[in-house]
């Protein structure tokens, strides 16, 4: 009778907390990040994490510009590494990205140089029943564009949309909006 | 750049619920726990960035058809906290606190920091931590429905000492070396009896295979929690310690919907030859639904014990359900059905 009293009272109280800070959370965990930024970024020296909160207001803003409710796990707090030479100098950002494909998440980096233009973008993991979008001919579509052009980029790929281009085309645009809004000043832009 | 800021509200309210719900905990472990959180909360004079996560895993199980229960099977906590100087990321220390069996045993079951060298070349790393071994390294059973047989070929899967890592390229490594008594020891002497290491390689740019070599030499416990008597606090000595030299290869492979991992060691452990299997597969059925299999196979000297699962993971939006079957075949339990509820909470601050 003990244990199951203390499993329901645990139970209740596990899961009792509100729907946004629940099990579908899209977070970017990214095992050996080195590996994938010395392929964007072979002159990095070292990087440096940095987290960023999102107000109320800032959120309300990523959601207009891109047209959609951000994924739980990403409505509170934007994670990015900015990317350092030897003296300390920042010089480059690599941000990881995670958008739901069809299933499950598919998970990308992309590397942006210190004029915001996409460097380059790796598929980290993906489940998905169509890989066309692993392919290098779909992700060098985006490699060279500056990141003022991120609303077009859905333009760029003119083949036959699968979940899998669409997420990466959707998170790489959602991340480029929430790097925007959040760090990017206007003399960046 | 932002500071870290002290969220004394949150880790108090989590101390309270901890108390609260647990009036039976160790108080050792509640104490290390404590000043684990208090250790976290001295800011630096560096910049810091912090991860807390909660876990809660509930399960329901049905053994051998006739006999049921159902527990908070473990609550996890963890936080993390990295420091950057000017250059990069350098410091990161970690601690996770769990909570077994309806809070009936909480162990402090991973605490450490780590120093990390540009570019993740080098990383030194100090304290309680899972060991460079097979899959370990990526990937943990622990919040599963089915086991891995690192009881059998290490002892444990976390202990106390030092470890070297870093990734080059598509090689990465790590060498440690132990105390061997896992997370529920920590004896006063130093003693590192325990030598573990692995080389991966990840090929490609997408990291959908990658491939390991481990082996391990020295002496550990017996098995991971306890003695055979059921007592933790038990001591190294001839009788409980065991004797160990063992190799593995391990492999993790992402294949559209399908995704594989096996893990082969074998070698000598208390003078007896040892083998032991682990394959385990996930097929995405559908967008929120995968199937699960798994096979647990270790041979001891004369002894076999096997281990089979087959079972489903559910996603929807606010939590995740596992369910399945598992069946023993050495075991005084053959047949098993377990229900799991699962969730995660995780917030960098």
């Amino acid at each position: 009778m003990k244990s199951y009293f203390s499993f329901i009272v645990c139970f209740l109280i596990i899961f009792s907390v509100s729907p946004g800070s629940a099990q579908d959370i899209y977070l970017c965990v990214w095992r050996n990040p080195e590996r994938t930024m010395t392929r964007i970024f072979p002159d990095a020296r070292d990087y440096k994490t940095v987290n960023v909160r999102i107000t109320p207001a800032q959120r309300k803003t990523i959601e207009e510009i891109v047209g959609y409710e951000l994924l739980p796990g990403q409505q509170d707090q934007f994670q990015y590494f900015e990317m350092t030479d030897e003296k300390g100098q920042v010089i480059g950002t690599i941000i990881p990205s995670t958008q739901k494909g069809q299933f499950g998440a598919v998970e990308f980096v992309f590397g942006l140089d210190a004029d915001l233009v996409v460097r380059d973008l790796y598929i980290q993991r993906a489940r998905e029943r169509d890989q066309s979008f692993k392919d290098r001919s779909f992700l060098d579509l985006f490699a060279g564009r500056s990141i003022r052009e991120k609303m077009s980029f859905d333009q760029l790929y003119t083949g036959e949309p699968t979940p899998g281009t669409t997420a990466v085309i959707t998170g790489l645009i959602k991340a480029m909006v929430a790097f925007e809004t959040l760090v990017a000043t206007d003399a960046d832009l | 750049m932002k500071t870290a800021e002290l969220k004394l509200d949150l880790f108090e309210m989590l101390t309270r619920l901890f108390i609260t719900l647990a009036p039976w905990v160790r108080r050792t472990s509640l104490m290390a726990a404590m000043v684990l959180f208090l250790f976290a909360l001295i800011p630096g004079g560096v910049q810091a960035t912090w991860n807390l996560s909660v876990d809660g895993d509930a399960r329901y199980r049905l053994t051998e058809w006739e006999e049921h229960d159902a527990d908070i099977h473990l609550v996890g906590a963890s936080v993390r906290k990295t420091f950057s100087d000017n250059k990069g990321d350098r410091l990161i220390l970690f601690g996770l606190v769990e909570a077994e069996d309806n809070f009936s045993d909480v162990m402090l079951h991973e605490v450490y920091g780590q120093y990390k060298g540009p570019m993740g070349a080098w990383n030194i790393t100090a304290g309680r931590f899972g060991l460079p071994w097979g899959l370990l390294p990526g990937f943990s059973a622990s919040r599963l429905l089915y086991d891995m047989p690192h009881g059998a070929v290490l002892g444990m899967n976390v202990d106390n000492g030092f470890m070297l890592s870093g990734v080059n390229g598509p090689l990465d490594y790590a060498a440690s070396i132990t105390q061997g008594y896992g997370p529920r020891g920590t004896p006063d002497d130093l003693n590192l009896s325990l030598g573990t290491a692995r080389i991966g390689f990840t090929p490609g740019d997408t990291e959908e295979f990658s491939i390991g070599v481990s082996a391990a030499v020295g002496k550990s416990i017996r098995v991971h929690a306890a003695d055979p008597n059921g007592d933790a606090d038990m001591n190294m000595d001839k009788d409980s310690a065991l004797q160990r030299a063992v190799g593995g290869l391990d492999a993790t492979l992402y294949l559209g919907r399908w995704l594989g991992r096996v893990e082969l060691s074998a070698g000598r452990v208390d003078h007896r030859s040892m083998t032991a299997g682990f394959a385990a597969m996930d097929y995405a059925l559908l967008p929120r639904f995968d199937l699960n299999f798994a096979a647990n196979l270790v041979w001891h000297g004369s002894e076999f014990k096997d281990e089979w699962f087959a079972g489903f993971t559910g996603k929807p939006p606010w939590f995740t359900i596992r369910g399945g079957y598992r069946y023993a075949g050495n075991s005084p339990s053959h047949h098993e059905v377990i229900f799991q509820l699962y969730r995660l909470f995780s917030y960098n601050l």
